[in-house]
């Protein structure tokens, strides 16, 4: 029984990220349409453990080549360990939320006889195995440079893989907790989602914190290694005793590791199965807010669509962390250029050369730089596949179905517009652009901007998916979000490219003139196929 | 007020309706009865626009839904057998969305969701989010949504269902009012009690083709709608 519920939770992973289709195309993908999907997929994902494995490899082969001929191989496996628990734990917290909390088929599964213990665990454990792909993206590398570069005995390698498939147990431990505290804190409040979505950023925000200042943080590691090394040990010590268990072959601490993460994980499965049901049950409605009758006010259609949008996106923090990212880069680079201008500079001149051909090029570069932020504003990728069941109702509305990409389109836009002027106008008085060059700090992101409204909206007519029973599967797992996400930077790569070759024979600002004629021609472009294919294919989706 | 004329549409090789043909008149509830797949809802969906179809043609009031699909959208309200309705928006924001699309006015919306919300008792909860409601009160609430905009041709396909039975006997008698007041209901549904009291003509589908339609005691003929409809299964299984 209980196997068969971990097959099923397995099985609608695995199909949450194969499948997708709408109806005209439910039936008919197979042969060279299927094969050529599980190819493009399988090129993706080698693509993403390649580059991943790569980078994350030169991060440690750094402290492999200073730590192990220091003998301080401890203190590298003590980094590995934290760096798992912590991408485990922003990596699973939510999944926890929905999947055991809030989970839909647990009044179906409570309905049958299986003890609640069992459709607990298969739930933990589907997690569990969230958990220990992301522990891969770290512990694989790390492994391979720390083995090949330190040459230890095979028990090392043994207790490195004990100890590392025991690592996030302690992660989904500390999970389940929070999960159910949010879960308790938000239950109160009308505004869930709003909560949610500040707890999100609130993760996201010390997530950001710790990736720009890795490299500081990697160096002071280096410099004082012992001394920090030392610190953590009295703070975390599970991370402690897993460098010291793989680095010494010591048994003593693989045992105290095992202990770190088999009993808290144990205690936390054996007090929250204790309540599953009543977690499971509670109604979770919140307090009742009384109707009174106001004026109302009337609109367009299209306004009434655009508000629609705007509902959706305002109430669902993961369309918001995924979606509009670029909005929130945007803004702390706004201000951090204008608190930091001199330290940017000094950074980017560092970085890159500021001059060509005795000429100052940093007003290209910004804005570059801020058309690459509006890259990651790509609301439309996903907005038609949440339409989901509500699909039909929408088709049966005396509106164009150009109408309904509109909508979806200016949302976009109207998310990315205010962060890209304040940003630019932030580098303009911070980098004393001139007021051309200013004025294309806005103009060329805006131009990207909409470009990507656009490329988002093709995109995700051209592979939508209807059949998710979570919006997060539309808003991060769909091709459409991928092919939006990556597609949009290498097409942006592209004039930007050119721009920089320009250089030779134009000024700075006919550059990045022809830049933006360049990105409102594709929106042309682009958006002449919505309206006349895009239709099309809306009314047979 | 709605004509289908040579109706086909497939799925595939499949045929989920297959030449049908029916007439609605201004003043009629038009019953639609068949088993599960037989090609009611798909007939509801082409009808409503939703469905693109490859041959036969279907005119709302004598406009074709093929070629002015928002002129005939515009008169028709249409309930699906799923209240799948819009949950990030509360109760009133939602009726409020399909005024606005519809383009009512300020004072008709007032006083119809004033009117209809009180009638199926859910003025109270309009504030509250949609995820909240239950199966019931969305189906009031598209019912509300569907009445809106005073349509001139209803297409509901089960709307019964999920209804407690004061407010499926409040709908009934909407239903009735909108027909007497020039408007037409064509509805699906598998409460053949309902449709036998309710229905002043009756259709029944097999297997995407018509089999039997016309005035209800017509198809009825003394018997009952339960027995007609089990002779006809029972002659599609033989």
């Amino acid at each position: 029984m209980l196997k068969q519920l971990i097959l099923i939770r397995l099985s609608a992973f695995w199909d949450s990220m194969m499948r997708g289709r709408n109806r005209s195309q439910a039936k008919k993908t197979s042969g060279m349409a299927g094969a050529g999907k599980k190819l493009l997929i399988a090129v993706f994902a080698v693509y993403i453990v390649a580059s991943l494995g790569f980078s994350v490899g030169m991060m440690f082969k750094q402290m492999a080549d200073q730590l192990v001929p220091m003998n301080l191989g401890w203190i590298y496996f003590l980094y590995l360990a934290v760096a798992v628990l912590l991408f485990n734990f922003v990596g699973s917290i939510f999944a926890v939320y929905s999947q055991i909390y809030d989970a839909k088929d647990n009044d179906l599964l409570l309905s049958m006889p299986i003890p609640p213990r069992y459709i607990l665990l298969s739930r933990i454990l589907s997690v569990l195995v969230l958990n220990y792909i992301y522990a891969a993206i770290f512990a694989l590398p790390a492994g391979i440079v720390y083995f090949t570069t330190a040459r230890v005995g095979v028990l090392h390698v043994a207790f490195f893989v004990i100890a590392t498939l025991a690592l996030p147990l302690l992660a989904v431990s500390v999970s389940c907790l929070v999960g159910w505290l949010i879960g308790l804190i938000t239950i109160h409040f009308k505004r869930k989602n709003l909560i949610s979505s500040f707890f999100m950023l609130l993760f996201f925000g010390f997530y950001m914190v710790f990736m720009m200042n890795f490299n500081t943080y990697l160096q002071r590691l280096l410099a004082n290694a012992e001394d920090i090394g030392r610190t953590l040990s009295r703070a975390l010590p599970p991370a402690y005793s897993y460098g010291m268990a793989i680095a010494q072959a010591d048994v003593m601490h693989l045992l105290l590791v095992l202990a770190f993460c088999v009993i808290p994980f144990l205690i936390v499965y054996l007090v929250l199965s204790k309540s599953f049901v009543k977690v499971a049950t509670t109604k979770k409605g919140g307090v009742k807010v009384a109707y009174v009758e106001k004026e109302m006010k009337t609109g367009t259609a299209q306004t009434a669509l655009l508000k629609k949008e705007w509902a959706r996106f305002s109430s669902l923090p993961a369309y918001i962390m995924n979606s509009a990212l670029g909005v929130l880069f945007e803004i702390l680079l706004a201000g951090y250029v204008l608190i930091n201008a001199d330290k940017v500079l000094l950074m980017v001149s560092q970085a890159i050369p500021l001059n060509y051909d005795g000429r100052d090029i940093l007003p290209l570069g910004i804005c570059l730089l801020l058309g690459l932020l509006s890259v990651m504003n790509f609301t439309t990728a996903p907005a038609l596949s949440l339409e989901g069941k509500n699909l039909q109702l929408l088709q049966s509305l005396p509106v164009r179905p150009i109408d309904i990409f509109n909508a979806k389109i200016k949302l976009n836009i109207y998310v990315g517009l205010p962060s890209i002027v304040i940003s630019g106008v932030a580098c303009w008085i911070a980098f004393g652009l001139t007021p051309v060059q200013g004025l294309f700090a806005v103009l060329l992101p805006a131009a990207v901007q909409s470009f990507i409204a656009v490329f988002g909206m093709f995109a995700n007519i051209l592979l939508p998916r209807f059949d998710w029973r979570n919006e997060t599967v539309a808003i991060k797992q769909s091709a459409s979000v991928l092919l939006t996400m990556f597609g949009g930077v290498a097409v942006f790569a592209a004039p930007a490219v050119l721009g920089l070759w320009l250089l030779k024979m134009l000024s700075v600002e006919a550059i990045l003139a022809i830049l933006c004629a360049v990105f409102a021609l594709l929106t042309a472009g682009i958006y002449q196929f919505i309206r006349t294919k895009g239709q099309d294919k809306f009314r047979y989706m | 007020m709605l004509k289908i004329t040579n109706l086909t549409k497939t799925y595939g090789a499949k045929k989920a309706v297959d030449d049908l043909s029916l007439e609605i008149r201004a003043g009629e509830i038009y019953g639609f009865i068949g088993h599960n797949g037989a090609g009611k809802t798909t007939t509801i969906k082409a009808c409503c626009g939703i469905l693109p179809f490859e041959s036969g043609e279907i005119l709302v009031n004598g406009i074709s839904v093929k070629k002015e699909p928002l002129k005939c959208k515009q008169q028709i309200a249409y309930i699906p057998d799923n209240p799948d309705i819009y949950d990030f928006m509360t109760g009133i924001k939602y009726l409020n969305f399909i005024a606005d699309v519809y383009g009512v006015s300020k004072a008709d919306r007032e006083s119809r969701i004033k009117k209809y919300a009180d009638l199926f008792e859910l003025t109270g909860d309009l504030a509250q989010p949609i995820n909240s409601y239950s199966h019931g009160m969305r189906q009031k609430l598209a019912v509300i949504a569907s009445l809106t905009h005073e349509p001139k041709l209803m297409l509901l396909d089960e709307p019964f269902v999920g209804l407690d039975p004061k407010a499926a006997h409040i709908l009934k008698g909407l239903m009735r009012e909108l027909c007497n007041a020039g408007g037409a209901i064509f509805f699906s549904t598998h409460v053949l009690e309902v449709a036998e009291k309710l229905c002043d003509k009756i259709a029944i589908i097999k297997e995407g083709r018509l089999v039997i339609y016309g005035p209800t005691a017509d198809v009825t003929a003394n018997r009952s709608l339960e027995n007609v409809f089990l002779e006809l299964e029972e002659e599609r299984d033989l």
